[in-house]
């Protein structure tokens, strides 16, 4: 008997013990709140986590699934906007909710803000208590994800905040957990159960690499839903482009661009903080007529707006070609010319129109070039008589013998006054070093 | 003049009746069996004049169109849908040639069509070998497919065309068909300068009829010294023996466009070939020009 009270206060003794702990380890975030197990967590808010479906009207089956929880005054649920988009992109979809007892109810859609993947949807009654959003702790604290991944029931998981992404178009968390899905637009709690985060993607490729948004851009969300600003969804989600490609892109023009060398010109590399750059050259085998330095630069901004399109990509390389033989002059430039090409992403043809080129020599670094300009613009978002559009440049220098170089710039989804400022700033940059 | 003899299908008449009447059926004085006779298609009337040739249907003599009458003067030719019958006045005279014929050695004679066809066939080969990125190896089945597609070409034109020229004109057509190809190959690349040059893709498609009508042209000719043909009747053949040359041709044109691949507008349709020089009355425009930003800057 006395053993078994030693255990039980050894129990208590240890729990408290750990509860202070982590207490200290984030007191600057915690103030006054109470720090929650991560079964107190679950017990406490589980009831105010959702499953969120989109269904065909048509077959009365569920297109897409994921996770939502309870905000605003108790009928808001946030999600991501990836989990409601069909109930945007197709005809005769709508939306339900689904609780931990299998109850389900209608839900509209209220605001979606697509460059963060955040979507507010309102039921037509309270559904529980809204989650209280909070700041990011210090790196390294403790985080929980609910949701309800692959529909096999709602769950929580534990993971390690890492803190925003540095080297990133988009704010987002770094969450070293497995987030599955269909846990898609559930919450990542700290030990105080404040809403950090709203959990977003996972690394296909890396193991325990999941993203958040960052509860501050819901939080701006709700303030916009809350003044009316989504009853167009179309038209809001044309302003939130252009708007974001507004801000990348004049902070590109902004940045000063490191330079290297390749072949004989100086080009513009990482010319913002989300883009990499790699080597790209090809390896030459024995009878290969040219070699082939090159380097390729792209960033990792992707807007999701529905399962067959994704925006906002951002690449460009460089290319020196060389004859590694004494070739004909015109077999070196019949060979240059099959590298001279465009590479549009397949787009939906209810999504993008027909593609428009024009082509002309330019002088790029005081050297000719043959450049071509294609787009393909969108037929849902315009404004001002201006849609967004898919761009792509190529330039090739001529003039040498049997040398070459060549520059490929795509742009996905951007204005296309904004992107051919932006391309023609890349090509001002360029500059002859030989 | 008022007696003649008329040659038609081996076969030698001397009318001594007339009118004499030349069509498709029975009843006529000379029955003439060919594609494009009418059953009554030309008589050959006495008159104080002499005797005169009557075209009810489109006839063609020496070469020229009858417009309702003609005096015959002289031997003359007389082509009647896809029949000739040589109308001989004078067998001390000699009968006229098509010109056209004499001018054809240099294309239809054996030894120059294989010239123009080995032309041909090298012409393809020397594009293979400036589009070959490794280590050039001699390309048979390049070699292979279009001896063969030429060949087949020449032997579905020469079965379409030797019922009614009634003798072989396979070294004609070989040259003919190896000068199509040839010419198409070189309109090819006068369309690759002008696409570099100017930056658009639609000197192809001018090309293209160029090839076309370069096409249309030669096997008239061909068809008007060889069968020979006239009048609505040239023209139907010359378009019959065209079609599956233009069908080639438009293939091959299609084929390198990616029409096959992609509906019309759901790719980008620009210039994909380089050349070492600019035409010497193009400049390099500065980049401000080319994207609109003088405009642009002057505007903010």
């Amino acid at each position: 008997m006395t053993g078994r009270i030693l255990a039980a206060t050894a129990i208590v003794l240890f729990s408290l013990l750990s509860r202070a702990a982590d207490r200290a380890a984030s007191a600057d975030d915690t103030a006054a709140a109470p720090s929650l197990s991560v079964r107190e967590l679950f017990e406490k808010y589980r009831s105010s986590v959702y499953q969120i479906r989109v269904i065909n009207d048509a077959t009365g089956q569920k297109t897409s699934i994921g996770s939502g929880f309870v905000v605003g005054d108790g009928t808001l649920l946030a999600t991501n906007y990836h989990v409601v988009s069909d109930v945007i992109q197709k005809d005769h979809h709508h939306l339900e909710y689904v609780d931990g007892e299998d109850r389900s109810g209608a839900l509209s859609l209220v605001g979606v803000d697509v460059v963060n993947d955040l979507a507010l949807v309102r039921a037509e009654k309270v559904l529980g208590t809204p989650m209280t959003l909070g700041g990011i702790p210090v790196q390294g604290a403790p985080l929980f994800s609910l949701g309800n991944p692959h529909d096999l029931g709602f769950i929580i998981i534990d993971g390690i905040n890492n803190g925003l992404l540095k080297k990133s178009a988009r704010e987002r968390i770094l969450f070293s957990a497995s987030l599955n899905g269909g846990m898609s637009g559930g919450p990542a709690l700290d030990r105080n159960g404040e809403v950090v985060g709203v959990n977003v993607s996972h690394l296909i490729d890396g193991d325990n690499i999941s993203f958040l948004v960052p509860a501050t851009h819901l939080a701006a969300l709700l303030e916009k839903s809350a003044v009316g600003g989504a009853a167009e969804i179309d038209a809001s989600i044309t302003g939130q482009l252009f708007a974001d490609n507004r801000l990348y892109f004049e902070e590109v023009l902004n940045n000063h661009w490191p330079k290297a060398g390749i072949g004989h010109f100086s080009v513009p590399l990482a010319m913002n903080s989300d883009v990499r750059c790699w080597d790209t050259s090809l390896d030459v085998d024995e009878d290969d007529l040219l070699a082939v330095e090159s380097v390729s630069c792209f960033n990792d901004r992707s807007t999701f707006i529905h399962n067959d399109l994704s925006i906002g990509q951002f690449a460009y390389s460089f290319t020196h070609y060389h004859a590694r033989k004494p070739i004909f002059s015109a077999r070196f430039y019949r060979l240059y010319s099959q590298d001279y090409d465009l590479r549009f992403d397949a787009r939906p043809l209810r999504d993008y129109g027909d593609f428009s080129c024009r082509a002309d020599f330019v002088a790029i670094a005081g050297k000719p070039f043959k450049l071509t300009l294609c787009r393909q613009p969108s037929k849902r978002f315009h404004r001002d008589g201006e849609a967004i559009a898919d761009i792509r440049a190529t330039a090739a220098w001529i003039g040498a013998a049997r040398e070459g170089f060549g520059i490929k710039v795509a742009l996905n989804g951007v204005q296309p006054s904004l992107g051919e400022r932006v391309i023609a700033h890349l090509l001002e940059r360029i500059s002859w070093t030989k | 003049m008022d007696k003649i003899k008329i040659e038609c299908n081996g076969q030698m008449y001397q009318p001594t009746r007339f009118p004499l009447r030349i069509g498709r059926v029975w009843g006529n004085d000379i029955v003439v069996c060919a594609p494009g006779v009418a059953d009554d298609h030309a008589r050959i009337e006495k008159t104080p004049e002499g005797l005169v040739l009557h075209a009810v249907a489109e006839a063609h003599l020496d070469g020229k169109k009858i417009r309702g009458k003609s005096l015959l003067k002289h031997n003359g030719l007389l082509t009647i849908g896809a029949a000739t019958l040589r109308l001989w006045s004078d067998s001390e005279q000699v009968m006229p040639k098509s010109q056209c014929a004499r001018a054809w050695g240099v294309l239809a004679h054996p030894v120059a069509a294989l010239v123009w066809f080995v032309s041909a066939l090298f012409l393809s080969l020397w594009e293979n070998y400036l589009n070959t990125e490794k280590y050039y190896i001699f390309n048979w089945h390049l070699l292979f497919t279009l001896t063969l597609t030429l060949l087949a070409l020449v032997w579905l034109l020469h079965g379409i065309v030797s019922p009614i020229a009634r003798r072989h004109l396979v070294f004609p057509l070989l040259g003919v068909v190896s000068l199509v190809s040839l010419v198409s190959h070189l309109l090819d690349q006068a369309a690759y300068w002008y696409a570099f040059q100017f930056g658009t893709g639609g000197f192809g498609w001018l090309m293209l009829f160029a090839s076309a009508g370069a096409c249309i042209w030669l096997l008239r000719v061909f068809l008007r010294a060889f069968v020979p043909l006239y009048g609505k009747m040239l023209n139907r053949y010359a378009l019959l023996l065209a079609l599956p040359v233009l069908l080639l041709l438009s293939y091959r044109f299609l084929q390198s466009r990616d029409f096959f691949a992609y509906r019309a507008g759901s790719y980008p349709s620009y210039h994909h070939g380089l050349l070492r020089e600019m035409a010497p009355w193009r400049k390099a425009m500065p980049l401000e020009r080319f994207f609109n930003l003088e405009k642009e800057s002057k505007t903010r």
